[in-house]
């Protein structure tokens, strides 16, 4: 019971800022921003692949979730409604400017690019390292991003990535499987460094 | 030899996330110590989800709560007066949304607000984001030395030698040459949707305020001005 209580907290909490955010209660407003702005700017940088840009997204997403909040009903939960609204924002984005393409060539790289003489300091391979696995997600489709980004980011459930790109739970698990595969594929070369 | 049972495979990556039920996981690891092609293939999920659990999480350089802030604010006392004509000098937000508050320019909006200096923009009727532009603040650059420009915010003069409506978007933009007889350097300004500026004619001369990029698509590879913040009329 105690566990339920406090599972069922978060929702509470929101649903107070929400009616809150309602009756244009900026402080309230600005606390949803702060519990999403992380999780949201991820999605889109992730999507998009430049941070500027992603920036600008993310205060478009909470320029429409504010307009959008009166007509929120909680026919989904608040953070599968607004998830939507961030993935269809990047999609639109991305049809708008067109996608970068990063290719996998930069990632893999040449030799050289890695063997730079001397053993490089622990935190020099952590940024390779990052990098690395950054442009390998990067350089899957943006439907397989989509999935990995929500799983493996944001920590979504498949039933409840499914809901946000309102597709079906078997298409997640599919699109899933074909993004690890893939990724595995691509970093294999690296796998001692990864 | 090619296992066929799809319905299972499927679920690996849901099993590696621990989202499956005992029953169900008891029927893939039954399977996996009968099937060959399963193992290897699962093998290969299991280390692509390794891979991605180690994917690194960003946190957004700047914070555009100014920025939010002062949009939201815009909005409401656009929406408590008529829509004013347009003026060159005015950016009228849309109420579609509103990207087009940039860093400083949104800072100095939020901090009008919060001071209250309404005064100027009701007079003009214009937007408060335009009134809150300090137009001093953007760095002059020639067209033809715009690629060595390294300032974010920048004003440049030239004639508009065409204009472009974007088919996809409607968004508009404009090239702005040195020279309207002669091809030469150019930049392309761009007047994004949220910024609702109303375009200059083709053979005018104009100052643009706005943002300075490079757009590196392989058949653009040019420098932008985007978004446009202001747009003056030198001579029509
Ligand atoms: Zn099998």
């Amino acid at each position: 019971m105690l566990m339920n209580l406090r599972e069922k907290q978060p929702d509470f909490d929101e649903r107070e800022l929400v009616d809150a955010a309602r009756r244009e209660d900026r402080g309230a407003f600005k606390a949803l921003y702060e519990r999403y702005r992380d999780r949201i700017y991820n999605l889109a940088f992730y999507s998009l692949g430049e941070a500027l840009w992603a920036e600008d997204v993310l205060q478009i997403v909470f320029m429409k979730i504010y307009r959008g909040l009166p007509g929120f009903r909680y026919e989904a939960s608040l953070s599968t409604w607004i998830y939507r609204i961030a993935v269809n924002e990047c999609q639109n984005q991305l049809q708008r400017r067109g996608a970068r393409h990063v290719p996998l060539d930069a990632i893999l790289g040449s030799d050289e690019e890695f063997d730079t003489g001397g053993l490089p300091d622990a935190e020099q391979i952590e940024r390779e390292r990052r990098q690395i696995l950054r442009d390998a997600v990067m350089d899957l489709s943006p439907k397989l991003r989509a999935v990995v980004v929500l799983k493996y980011i944001e920590g979504l459930a498949y039933d409840e990535i499914a809901r946000v790109l309102e597709c079906a739970p078997g298409t997640v698990a599919s699109r899933l499987n074909r993004a690890l595969a893939e990724l595995e594929t691509r970093l294999h070369p690296l796998r001692r460094i990864l | 030899m090619r296992c066929w049972r799809v319905n299972l495979q499927r679920n690996f990556s849901l099993y590696l996330n621990g989202e499956l039920s005992p029953h169900e996981v008891k029927r893939i690891e039954d399977h996996l110590l009968d099937c060959a092609s399963c193992r290897a293939r699962f093998a290969q999920l299991r280390n692509g989800h390794r891979l991605a659990q180690q994917m690194p999480k960003f946190t957004p350089q700047r914070d555009p709560w100014a920025s939010i802030e002062a949009s939201l604010e815009a909005e409401r006392l656009s929406a408590q007066r008529p829509r004013a004509v347009t003026q060159w000098r005015g950016l009228v937000m849309k109420p579609g949304f509103a990207l087009a508050v940039i860093g400083v320019a949104a800072l100095i909006a939020a901090v009008l607000i919060v001071s209250g200096k309404r005064a100027p923009e009701q007079e003009r009727g214009g937007s408060l984001i335009a009134d809150a532009l300090d137009l001093k603040e953007f760095h002059s650059v020639n067209i033809a030395d715009i690629e060595r420009n390294m300032q974010p915010h920048v004003v440049a003069e030239g004639f508009v030698s065409e204009i472009r409506v974007n088919d996809e978007d409607g968004d508009l933009s404009f090239k702005l040459v040195d020279d309207l007889g002669r091809p030469g350097p150019f930049i392309v300004c761009e007047i994004i949707d949220p910024i609702h500026l109303e375009p200059p004619s083709v053979g005018s001369r104009v100052r643009v305020y706005g943002v300075s990029r490079y757009d590196g698509q392989a058949d653009h590879n040019w420098y932008e001005v985007h978004p446009v913040l202001n747009i003056e009329v030198v001579r029509r």
